[in-house]
C-alpha cells in the first residue's frame, strides 16, 4: 500500500488537484488543514474524469513501471534512508519525486512548453549529530526536457535533481540532489526484492471503488555515496527505501492524514505501516502495511493487528503545529513491540506543502529478543 | 529684551501682511516647482522601475538574445545541466486588444512555477492567492490574467473573452482570474499586461522556441565572479548575459539628461523664488532702520538683531515651504502625465502610475526652501546688523548707499558672465555644468540690471522730461530713488522672462531642425509600417511577399525598406537600422561631413553609417571599427560616416541589408518606402496598397508621417513648455506682488503728490508709468539675455545632453511675448495700488505714514 510518501504525495496531489479545480487552496500557509476543511475528496471525486482509477489488482511490468502513469492524477517515487560516515556519524535523507497532472487530455501545441505534467521534487538531509534538518523543494512542468520520468533507461528528474538507473535495470541507482547548502550524490543497490504492497500492489485507501493506488516497494537497498553540508563533503553508507505509488484518488473525505512508518531492523526484515486518521481522531479501518522478513517472507498486517502509541509531542516553533514525536509500535500476533524515536525532532518540511518526515530509530523486541533499527516516519494532516 | 526683539519683529511683519504674503509666496512657489518636477519624475521613473520588479523580482542578471531572440534550449540548459535555481523565462510582445484599439497591451509569458525567490509581483500574488490559475495558465490554451487595476480601468471581469492582434493575425483569449497587487506603489505596475504562460504566448505569437530573455536571482551562496563566468562563457554567441543593475543603470542613464534638464527648471524658478525673499526681505530691513536704531539704542546687540531677522526668514522659510511641498504635490500630479507622456515618447514605455514623495524628497525640498531663503536674508541682515545704535537715517543716504552696491555689482556680475561662458567653453561634456553656466550667467546679468535700470532711466527722464515735463520725469525718477527695490524686482523679472524666451528659442530652433530634417528624410511617398514580431519564424517570408505584392501594383517605380533591429556589440545591444535603399533615398542622409563620392557603393558592401547621438556617445569618428557580434564571430565594421538623425537620443547604427544579410538572419522588414511613378496620384495609391495590409501593418502617406513625428515632438516638449510657463508664471505673480507692495509702502510720498495737486488720475498714469518701465526694462534686457540662455541651451546642453546638433532658429514671436510677458506683468502691478491711491485722500495717505 501508500507508504508514507505516497500517503503525503496523495494528499499533495489532492490539494493541488484541488488548487487547480479552482479552489483556493492554498491561501493559508497550511494546505493540509486547508484540505481538510475543504473536503477535498468531494473535489476529488468531482473532477477526475478522464483520468485513469486503480479499480482492481494489475500485472507489474518492471521497468516500464517504473517510469511514469501519466493517465493517473498523481505518482512519485520516494527515496529515504539511514546513512553513516567512516566515524559512525549519522545521517538522514529524503528525495522525493512527485508527478502531477494537471489535466486529463493533452493539448496538442507548437509550443514545447505546453505540458500537462507538473513535477514537484522533495530534498532533505539530516544531520542528526549536528541536530540540523535541510530541506528545499522543487517544481517544474514536464516538457522542454525539464523535468520527467522514463522507464528505460530508469530516469526520473526534476531540473539537476535526479534519480538515474544505469543501462537497462533500475538498480545499482544513482540519485543526485543538491543546493547551495546540502547535496546527496548516492548509488543505491538492490539487497531485497520488490515488494508489491496491498492487495498485488493495488493499495485500496477508502472505502469507494477507485480510491486506491498502486503501490509497490523496495525495502531494502543498500547505499554508499557523499553528503556535503555547507562545503563539507562526508562519505557515507547505510540503507534506503525506495516507495512507488500512482493514483487518481485516494482519501474519503473522513479522512484527516496519516502516520506512516518505514522501518529497517536489525534482524534484516522491514516493516510498513500507515495508519489513515479520521477526522475524529479514530484510527481508519483501511489502515494497512506488511512486515517482510529477512528471508523476504511476506506478513499484511490490517489496521486491527497494529496499535500505535504516542507518548510524547513535539511543536513546531516553524508552523506551530503539533506533532508526536514518539511511537510505541505494538504487533501483538508478531510478538512485536518497538519504540519509535525521531532522531531530531524537528524534521518538519514548511514548503508549499507543510508534513513531517524524518529519520527515526527504534528499539524493542521481536519475539522476546531485542531488536534495534532506524526508519523514517512521514506525518500528514496536522 | 530677546522678548522684546521678538515683540517688535512680530508687531512689524503683522503690520505689513503685503510684505510678509510676498515673502511667503515667493518662497512657496519656488519650492512647489521644484518639488513637483522631483515628484513627477521620480514617480514616473519608479513607474518603470516597479514595471520592471513586477516581471523580474530581485532578479540580479539577465540572458538575453539579439532580435533573433533567445532560444528556449538555452533555459533547459541552465536549469538542468548547469543546475541555476532561480531562473524566470519570458517571452514579451506587444500586443493590440480589438476592445481597446487606443492602447498598447503587452503579452507577458512567464512560466508561473518560477522559483519563489524570483518575487516578482506577478508572481507574489499567483503563490499568495491565485495559486489554482497556475495550473490553468499551463494546460488551457488561450488563457491569461490582467492586474484587477487593469480590470477596473478597462471594466473587464473574470471570464471575459478579449481578441488579440498580433502579427499572426487575431485570436481570442479569456481571462481566467485577476491578480492583486496589494502594495500601491506596484499597483500601476502590471497595468495593461496581459500574463499568460509561456507556452500560450508563443503560440500567440508564433514564437515557438524562442524566449524574450531569462531572468536569473543568484544566490549570495553562489555568489562567485567564476560562476558568472562560466555561464557567460557557456552561452552561445547569440545570447549574452548581462547584470540587472547594469540593465537599469543604463535605462536611468538614458533619462539622465532629461532629469537634470527638467530638475534645472525647478531650480530655476527657486533662483527666481529668491529674488523675491531677498527683495522681501531687504525691503522688510529697509523700513526698519528706526526701529532697529532704536533697538540697538536700548541695548539690543548685533547679534541679536542679526538673529531676530534670521529667525524671521528661517520662520517664513519653514510656512513658506510647508506650503509649497503641498502645493508641489498637486503641482505633481499634473506634471506627472506629461513627464510620463515625455519618457514614453522618446525612452521606454511607462504606464501612468501613482505618484509618491519620499521623505528624502520632502527633506530636500525643506533644505532648499531654508538654504534658499537663509541664502537670501543674508545680505540685509547682515546690513541690519551692521547699524550703530543712535544713526537716524534718511532714505537718500540708504540709496546712495545702494548706489555703491549697484556698482560693485557691476562688476560682479562681469565675473559671473566671463566665469559662466569659460565654463561653457571648458567644461566639455558635463550636462551639470553646462546648466550650471546658464545659472551663472542669469545671475550675472541679474546683477547687472540695477545699473542698466540706471543707465536706462537716465535716458528714459531725458525724453519723458522733454515730452510732458516734470510729471513726465517722475515715472523715471521713482524707479531709480528706489532702485534697491526696483532693480531686484527688474531682475527678477529678467531672469524669468530670458529663461523662457531662451527656451523658447530653443524648442523652436529644435522643431524647425527637425522638421528640415524630416523633410529631407522622408524621401518616399508612402511608407508602410510593419510592426509585429521579429521572431517569428514566417515574418521574413511574409515580407518579402508583401514587398514583391507592393511592387507589382501600378503606379509603383521603386521601393526601400528599413529594418529596425538590435545588434550585439561589445558593451550590450545596439539599435541598428538595415537600409535597402535606391538613389531618391540615399537623399535622405545628411552627413555631418561631406563623404566620399563612392560612400555608397562602399555602403553596399562593407561599412556602416552611424547617427550623431550614436557617434557622440560613444566618442566614434569616420574611419574607426565598430565591432559587432555575427553568427560567424565577432566581426569590424568601419565607419564610413556619421550622419544626422534626431529619432532618439541613443543614437543608432545604419548598414545595408545586402550586408547586414551576410552575418545576420533575414528578420523582414519593420518599413518599406513607397517611391510613385510620377504623376501617379497618390490618393488613389495609397488605399490599394492599403488593402494589402493585415493586423497591425499600416501605410500612411510622408506628410502624415511628418504630422505624427512633429506631434511627437510636440509631446516630448510638453513637459518642458509647460514647466517654462510654470516659471514665468512664479516670476509674473512675484513681480506683480513685489510692484505692488512697493507701490503700497509708499503710500506717504504719493500723499504728498496729491497733497501738492497732483490729480488721481496723474497719479494713476504715474504709477502704472513706473511700473510698466520697469517691465519694459525687464523685457527688452531680457531679449539678448534670453537669445545667449538659447545659445548656451541649444550648443551646450542640448548638444551634451543628446549628441544631437541643432540649427539657431530665431523665432521673433518669442522675443515679442517674452516682452509681452514683462510688460503686462508690471503694468497689471500698478493697476490695483493706482485705482486705491486714487481714490486715498491725501490728508489719510499723509497720516498713514
Amino acid at each position: 500500500m501508500m507508504k508514507k510518501s505516497a500517503f503525503l504525495f496523495s494528499l499533495l496531489l489532492i490539494s493541488v488537484l484541488l488548487a487547480f479545480a479552482g479552489v483556493r487552496f492554498f491561501q493559508a500557509h497550511d494546505p493540509l488543514a486547508t484540505q481538510r476543511q475543504d473536503a477535498p475528496a468531494n473535489v476529488l471525486m468531482a473532477d477526475d474524469k478522464g483520468f485513469a482509477k486503480a479499480y482492481s489488482p494489475r500485472p507489474f511490468e518492471f521497468p516500464a513501471d517504473h517510469g511514469a502513469h501519466p493517465d493517473y492524477r498523481t505518482e512519485w517515487w520516494y527515496f529515504t534512508g539511514n546513512l553513516k560516515d567512516a566515524s559512525g556519524r549519522p545521517f538522514g535523507y529524503q528525495l522525493t519525486f512527485f508527478r502531477f497532472a494537471l489535466a486529463a487530455q493533452t493539448t496538442s501545441s507548437e509550443s514545447a512548453w505546453r505540458n500537462r505534467q507538473m513535477y514537484m521534487a522533495h530534498f532533505t538531509v539530516t544531520d542528526i549529530q549536528g541536530n540540523a534538518f535541510y530541506h528545499d523543494e522543487r517544481f517544474s512542468r514536464a516538457g522542454l526536457d525539464l523535468a520527467g520520468a522514463e522507464a528505460e533507461p530508469f530516469r526520473v528528474w526534476l531540473n539537476d535533481w535526479s534519480a538515474e538507473g544505469s543501462g537497462q535495470t533500475i538498480f545499482p541507482l544513482k540519485l543526485t540532489a543538491k543546493n547551495s547548502t546540502v547535496a546527496i550524490d548516492l548509488q543505491l543497490t538492490m539487497e531485497k526484492p520488490v515488494v508489491l504492497q496491498g492487495n498485488q500492489g493495488l493499495s485500496q485507501k477508502s472505502e469507494q471503488a477507485g480510491n486506491a493506488s498502486y503501490y509497490y516497494s523496495f525495502t531494502r537497498l543498500a547505499t554508499a555515496g557523499s553528503i556535503r553540508i555547507k562545503n563539507q563533503p562526508f562519505s557515507v553508507s547505510g540503507t534506503s527505501w525506495m516507495d512507488r505509488e500512482w493514483s487518481t484518488s485516494a482519501l474519503s473525505v473522513e479522512q484527516a492524514g496519516w502516520d506512516w512508518f518505514s522501518l529497517q531492523l536489525s534482524d534484516h526484515s522491514e516493516i510498513m505501516f500507515y495508519r489513515l486518521r479520521r477526522k475524529d481522531g479514530k484510527a481508519d479501518t483501511f489502515s494497512s502495511g506488511i512486515i517482510v522478513e529477512a528471508d523476504n517472507s511476506q506478513i499484511r498486517l490490517s489496521a486491527a493487528s497494529v496499535t500505535i502509541d504516542v507518548s510524547k509531542q513535539w511543536t513546531s516553533p516553524h508552523s506551530q503545529s503539533t506533532y508526536p514525536a514518539k511511537w510505541r509500535l505494538t504487533i501483538p500476533e508478531q510478538a512485536i513491540s518497538l519504540d519509535i524515536t525521531p532522531f531530531i525532532n524537528d524534521q518538519e518540511l514548511n514548503g508549499r506543502y507543510r508534513y513531517w518526515e524524518g529519520a527515526v530509530k527504534l528499539t524493542g523486541e521481536k519475539n522476546g529478543r531485542p531488536i534495534s533499527g532506524q526508519g523514517y516516519v512521514e506525518l500528514t494532516g496536522y | 529684551m530677546t522678548s522684546l526683539v521678538n515683540r517688535a519683529s512680530r508687531n512689524f511683519l503683522l503690520k505689513h501682511p503685503w510684505q510678509l504674503a510676498l515673502a511667503l509666496l515667493g518662497i512657496t512657489l519656488g519650492v512647489a516647482v521644484v518639488i513637483a518636477i522631483d515628484i513627477a519624475l521620480e514617480s514616473s521613473l519608479q513607474s518603470f522601475t516597479q514595471a520592471g520588479r513586477a516581471i523580474s523580482g530581485t532578479a540580479t542578471h539577465r540572458i538575453i538574445g539579439g532580435d533573433g531572440g533567445l532560444d528556449e534550449r538555452i533555459y533547459r540548459q541552465l536549469k538542468v545541466d548547469k543546475g541555476l535555481r532561480t531562473l524566470s523565462p519570458v517571452l514579451q510582445s506587444t500586443v493590440i486588444l480589438n476592445q481597446f484599439p487606443e492602447s498598447r497591451f503587452t503579452l507577458l509569458g512567464i512560466d508561473p512555477f518560477a522559483e519563489k525567490g524570483l518575487q516578482a509581483s506577478w508572481q507574489n500574488a499567483l503563490t499568495e492567492d491565485q495559486s489554482a490559475l497556475a495550473g490553468r495558465l499551463i494546460t488551457e490554451p488561450n488563457t491569461l490574467l490582467i492586474s484587477e487595476h487593469t480590470a477596473q480601468k478597462l471594466e473587464l471581469k473574470v471570464d471575459d473573452w478579449l481578441t488579440i492582434s498580433t502579427g499572426q493575425g487575431e485570436r481570442k483569449m479569456q481571462i481566467i482570474g485577476l491578480i492583486a497587487l496589494s502594495d500601491s506603489l506596484s499597483r500601476h505596475a502590471l497595468d495593461n499586461m496581459l500574463i499568460t504562460d509561456i507556452a500560450t504566448a508563443q503560440e500567440v505569437t508564433g514564437l515557438s522556441g524562442k524566449l524574450s530573455f531569462i531572468d536569473w536571482v543568484l544566490d549570495d551562496s553562489d555568489h562567485q565572479p567564476s560562476l558568472i563566468d562560466a555561464i557567460r562563457d557557456s552561452l552561445p554567441n547569440t545570447a549574452e548575459l548581462i547584470a540587472m543593475e547594469t540593465h537599469n543603470q543604463a535605462m536611468r542613464q538614458m533619462t539622465e539628461a532629461f532629469s537634470i534638464n527638467l530638475n534645472a527648471l525647478g531650480l530655476l524658478s527657486l533662483l527666481v523664488g529668491m529674488f523675491l525673499i531677498y527683495n522681501t526681505m531687504t525691503f522688510l530691513v529697509i523700513q526698519r532702520w528706526r526701529l532697529i536704531g532704536s533697538l540697538r539704542l536700548l541695548g539690543v546687540s548685533r547679534k541679536q538683531v542679526f538673529t531676530m531677522i534670521v529667525q524671521e526668514a528661517l520662520l517664513l522659510a519653514l510656512a513658506g515651504t510647508g506650503t509649497g511641498i503641498l502645493l508641489g504635490i498637486v503641482l505633481a500630479q499634473g506634471l506627472l502625465h506629461l513627464v510620463s507622456a515625455t519618457v514614453n515618447s522618446i525612452f521606454f514605455r511607462i504606464e501612468g502610475g501613482d505618484w509618491f514623495v519620499s521623505y528624502w524628497q520632502i527633506g530636500k525640498a525643506i533644505g532648499l526652501g531654508v538654504c534658499a531663503t537663509l541664502l537670501a536674508v543674508l545680505p540685509p541682515a547682515l546690513e541690519a546688523a551692521r547699524l550703530a545704535p543712535s544713526t537716524v537715517i534718511i532714505r537718500s543716504q540708504l540709496e546712495s548707499g545702494i548706489r555703491r552696491i549697484i556698482k560693485i555689482a557691476t562688476s560682479l556680475s562681469l565675473i559671473f558672465i566671463l566665469f559662466g561662458l569659460s565654463l561653457a567653453y571648458f567644461s566639455e561634456t558635463s550636462i551639470r555644468l553646462g546648466l550650471a553656466c546658464i545659472f551663472m550667467l542669469l545671475f550675472g546679468f541679474a546683477l547687472m540690471t540695477p545699473g542698466i535700470t540706471l543707465v536706462i532711466m537716465k535716458g528714459v527722464e531725458w525724453v519723458t522730461g522733454r515730452l510732458f515735463g516734470v510729471l513726465g520725469k517722475l515715472p523715471p525718477r521713482l524707479v531709480t530713488a528706489e532702485i534697491s527695490r526696483t532693480g531686484i524686482a527688474i531682475a527678477a523679472l529678467m531672469i524669468a522672462v530670458s529663461a523662457t524666451i531662451g527656451m523658447d528659442l530653443m524648442i523652436s530652433s529644435f522643431r524647425q531642425t527637425v522638421s528640415d530634417w524630416l523633410k529631407i528624410s522622408l524621401q518616399a511617398d508612402l511608407y508602410v509600417a510593419l510592426p509585429g514580431e521579429k521572431l517569428a519564424d514566417n515574418k521574413a517570408a511574409a515580407d518579402q511577399q508583401l514587398k514583391a505584392a507592393i511592387a507589382e501594383i501600378p503606379g509603383v517605380a521603386r521601393l526601400s525598406s528599413v529594418l529596425h533591429t538590435r545588434i550585439r556589440g561589445e558593451d550590450g545591444l545596439i539599435d541598428a537600422s538595415v537600409f535597402e535603399l535606391n538613389d531618391q533615398a540615399q537623399h535622405g542622409f545628411l552627413f555631418t561631413h561631406t563623404p566620399q563620392a563612392d560612400i555608397w557603393q562602399t555602403f553596399e558592401q562593407q561599412g556602416v553609417f552611424i547617427t550623431e547621438p550614436y557617434a557622440y556617445h560613444h566618442q566614434l569618428n569616420p574611419g574607426q571599427d565598430l565591432l559587432l557580434h555575427t553568427a560567424q564571430g565577432q566581426q569590424a565594421f568601419k565607419i564610413l560616416a556619421i550622419y544626422k538623425d534626431y529619432s532618439g537620443d541613443r543614437g543608432h547604427i545604419a548598414m545595408s541589408r545586402k550586408l547586414y544579410l551576410r552575418y545576420w538572419p533575414d528578420l523582414g522588414f519593420t518599413g518599406i518606402g513607397i517611391y510613385a511613378q510620377p504623376d501617379t496620384d497618390l490618393n488613389a495609391l495609397e488605399p490599394r496598397i492599403a488593402g494589402l495590409m493585415k493586423g497591425a501593418q499600416s501605410v500612411r502617406s510622408n506628410k502624415a508621417i511628418y504630422e505624427a513625428s512633429m506631434e511627437v515632438f510636440g509631446q516630448t516638449f510638453a513637459v518642458t513648455e509647460a514647466l517654462r510657463w510654470l516659471a514665468a508664471g512664479i516670476a509674473f505673480v512675484g513681480v506683480f506682488g513685489a510692484l505692488m507692495a512697493l507701490q503700497y509702502e509708499r503710500t506717504r510720498q504719493l500723499g504728498i503728490l496729491r497733497a501738492i495737486g497732483v490729480t488721481p488720475r496723474q497719479l494713476s498714469i504715474m504709477i502704472t508709468s513706473e511700473t510698466g518701465l520697469m517691465g519694459l526694462v525687464a523685457g527688452i534686457f531680457s531679449i539678448p539675455v534670453g537669445f545667449i540662455v538659447a545659445y548656451v541651451l541649444i550648443f551646450v546642453v542640448y548638444q551634451r545632453s543628446f549628441g544631437w546638433t541643432m540649427e539657431f532658429h530665431v523665432n521673433t514671436a518669442s522675443l515679442f511675448q517674452g516682452l509681452l510677458l514683462a510688460l503686462t506683468a508690471a503694468l497689471l502691478a500698478g493697476i490695483l495700488p493706482s485705482l486705491k491711491m486714487a481714490k486715498t485722500s491725501p490728508a489719510i495717505a499723509l497720516r498713514n505714514e
